[in-house]
């Protein structure tokens, strides 16, 4: 009897890869599509977002240091985002000018209008000639507004975080600086050293101090920003969506097919030869299984050497084989188990047509096919982990960014199989209860 | 070939009711043998219970009441050995439309368990008898309507089969393709093969068969060879009248005529009607009157000797195409 189910199946694959506008629209639009998004993002992985431009309005005049130097926590704090031009002094603060695409601005007013007409993301103004004299002194807070429109999502998040980030470093830098020489004073009369000592230790702290003010809380920052804003690379989260919602599409027309044969009388004829029910289903099941796991298969190759030809260095899938191969496995396992379902809820061809048109688009939106979904509001928030695209985006992605490896796409696996294993059972009983195909 | 005296088919109190308690009954106690090597014909207007029957025979559907055995097998029993006795060429055209006709062979032969050599030869067998070998790697939507038809009857030959069921094999083609089909039908029985062929058209069961059932509202009205069948007729004649723009009025009022038992339209033959009478030259004076009060003109008048759809004329009062 297999030789009757493998004959069933490899006639369902070799007619959906023999039809040209399946192919086309099974195959090759997704990788255009993929690359579009590429184009779109960038390939290259470094960078996937266009840099956030900032303005910086600074009113800080700064204070002059006992050794005669300036100390400008606000030069600092525009620096950070506006380059000087000077190797040297913006070399702390590259990651952040990879990010922004900060302007020093001298009218506040100006940059309020360029924000209003979505030219710029946020301002940034640093408050007050006396900024730097009044942090130090701590007589008054020194204060950095940040104007920004709400209506921009990533923008002005990033511009918070970032100046949220140097304002807590100098902080405690400055808090450290109003301490230091206060106790150094009173170690210094408790072991009876001369005020002159204690006055050159404590410009020497002072100094340290500043230098650390100016570069560490850059430091802290960047690790942030690695982890997160920078490294969200589209091609690798849009490849696996659109390969997975293309094939939610096929496994679609494969419940059509299903319907078609009883249409058309060929699945009545082959009931009429000596082949049961059950080879019949076996042979489509396997069917749509190969389909979809030669149009998954297709779409990594093709995907990949499209990458490449677009200049990608890194690997577009990751470099786990046996974790993507399991993937793979597992959400068209999962495909075919929906498609199967929609045959089993269809009574017709046209009927199963658009059932599965509906469930394609509706899941490619709930799992984040279309745009990536982090988080939707209250009850809906369970929805996308409903859908085998959410666990199918998330474990390629993961494997492609390297987060992780087998046993971190465990979770995945088991979600994928579930929900397989769930729609199976739920198409069997349903195609029980019809006592037809 | 000459029919033996053996059953190969044997319908026992047959019945099909769709979503009982309450639904159609589509057949209902139907029982006749089939013997080995006949064509038999079952003859029935449309929606009569034909592939109804067929398809209980050939285990498609289960039957609601009785049993069909099939070369000593039930066909509820045991379907599988039933279905590799049988050949079946649905009424529609059960075929893969982007396959070529080698390729729809091909699959179709795996189903009846069919490979390798002896696969790849009744293939190259069954396109030489349909005459589709120069076409064979064509895909089948670029087929006429008749060799569509041809692959169709072809696919149930692959196996060679005891039985063919042809069901309607005829419908919507060309009247050559209806020749080819008819003389592949004969030729197949001439080979051996037992023949149950469904058709609403008199003629071809006239043509082509050893023994007819003649079924009616799910039921066999009547069952035995032509002229076992046109005898019950008795001595009337069928009046062919060939009465352009007839109207529903005159062909009620010549089927009330003094000896006459029944009037209908000829299908497929503008104008023509059939008058069943005891003695068609006797009715022939009256028909003519009524048709001239109708301000019609008759055109051509033949009369003719019983033929199978006089039958059906005479025991429903119907015409087969009604």
């Amino acid at each position: 009897m297999h030789h009757k189910i493998i004959a069933i199946a490899w006639k369902d694959i070799t007619t959906t890869f023999k039809d040209r506008d399946a192919v086309a629209y099974l195959v090759a639009l997704p990788i255009v599509l993929s690359a579009i998004v590429g184009l779109a993002f960038g390939t290259g992985g470094d960078v996937s977002i266009d840099p956030v431009p900032v303005a910086v309005v600074n009113q800080d005049q700064g204070v002059t240091l006992p050794g005669g130097e300036t100390l400008s926590l606000g030069e600092t704090l525009e620096r950070a985002f506006v380059p000087s031009g000077d190797p040297a002094q913006d070399e702390p603060f590259a990651a952040i000018h990879d990010l922004t695409d900060g302007t020093a601005y001298a009218d506040a007013d100006r940059a309020r209008e360029e924000i209003a007409d979505g030219d710029l993301a946020a301002l940034i103004t640093i408050g007050g000639a006396d900024f730097t004299a009044n942090a130090l002194s701590g007589d008054a807070p020194g204060t950095v507004d940040i104007l920004y429109d709400s209506g921009r999502s990533i923008g002005p998040s990033v511009v918070r975080s970032i100046v949220s980030a140097i304002t807590n470093g100098m902080n405690s830098v400055i808090l450290a600086q109003r301490l230091g020489p206060a106790a150094l004073a009173e170690i210094g009369a408790t072991v009876g050293a001369d005020e002159a000592a204690i006055a050159s230790a404590a410009a020497e702290l002072g100094a340290a101090a500043t230098s650390i003010a100016a570069a560490a809380p850059i430091r802290l920052e960047q690790v942030d920003l690695q982890g997160k804003t920078r490294s969200f690379d589209a091609l690798q989260y849009f490849a696996p969506s659109m390969a997975i919602l293309f094939m939610t599409f096929a496994m679609g027309a494969s419940a059509t097919a299903i319907r078609l044969e009883r249409e058309r009388w060929t699945l009545q004829r082959i009931l009429t030869t000596p082949t049961p029910r059950w080879a019949f289903m076996g042979g489509k099941l396997l069917g749509m299984y190969g389909t979809g796991l030669a149009q998954m298969i297709l779409l990594i190759v093709a995907t990949t050497l499209v990458a490449r030809l677009m200049g990608r260095q890194n690997s577009l899938w990751g470099t786990d084989g046996l974790a993507i191969a399991l993937l793979v496995l597992a959400v068209v396992f999962a495909a075919t188990s929906l498609g199967l379902l929609i045959a089993a809820l269809s009574r017709t061809a046209e009927q199963a047509n658009t059932y599965s048109s509906i469930a394609a688009l509706v899941l490619g939106m709930l799992g984040g096919s279309f745009v990536p979904i982090e988080n939707l509001p209250g009850v809906l928030s369970w929805l996308p982990k409903l859908t085998l695209n959410y666990w199918g985006i998330r474990g390629f992605y993961d494997v492609a960014t390297g987060e992780a490896a087998l046993a971190g796409v465990s979770t995945h696996l088991l979600a994928l199989a579930v929900i397989g294993v769930v729609l199976f059972v739920a198409s069997l009983w349903r195609f029980s209860r019809r006592q037809e195909l | 070939m000459t029919p033996t005296t053996t059953p190969i088919i044997e319908l026992r109190g047959l019945g099909k009711q769709f979503n009982p308690p309450d639904g159609v009954i589509a057949v209902k106690d139907v029982s006749f043998s089939i013997m080995q090597g006949e064509i038999f014909s079952l003859l029935g207007p449309n929606g009569a219970g034909k592939t109804t029957t067929i398809g209980m025979i050939s285990g498609l559907l289960a039957p609601t009441a009785g049993d069909v055995i099939v070369g000593g097998h039930s066909v509820t029993r045991e379907s599988l050995a039933v279905r590799r006795l049988i050949g079946v060429v649905p009424q529609e055209l059960a075929l893969y439309p982007t396959l070529s006709a080698r390729q729809n062979l091909a699959f179709f032969g795996k189903m009846y368990g069919l490979g390798g050599r002896e696969l790849k030869r009744r293939i190259g067998e069954v396109l030489e008898f349909t005459e589709l070998t120069d076409r064979a790697d064509d895909p089948i939507e670029q087929y006429s309507g008749g060799m569509k038809r041809r692959v169709n009857i072809g696919i149930g030959l692959l196996h060679r089969p005891q039985v063919l069921f042809l069901d309607e094999p005829t419908v919507a083609i060309d009247p050559q393709s209806r020749r080819n089909i008819l003389d592949a039908v004969k030729a197949l029985n001439a080979e051996g093969i037992t023949v149950l062929y469904t058709t609403h058209y008199m003629e071809e069961a006239q043509e082509l068969s050893h023994r007819v059932g003649i079924i009616d509202h799910g039921q066999i009205i009547a069952l035995g060879t032509q002229d076992e069948l046109t005898r019950t007729v008795g001595e009337q004649d069928t009046l062919a009248l060939k009465v352009p723009d007839a109207t529903p009025e005159l062909v009620s009022a010549l089927g009330r005529l003094p000896g006459v038992s029944a009037c209908v339209r000829a299908d497929g033959e503008d104008g023509e009607l059939h008058v069943l009478a005891d003695e068609g030259r006797r009715a022939l004076p009256d028909a003519i009157r009524l048709i001239n009060e109708a301000g019609l003109s008759l055109q051509a008048v033949e009369v003719r000797e019983p033929t199978l759809e006089a039958v059906f004329l005479h025991l429903t009062g119907r015409g087969l195409r009604d």
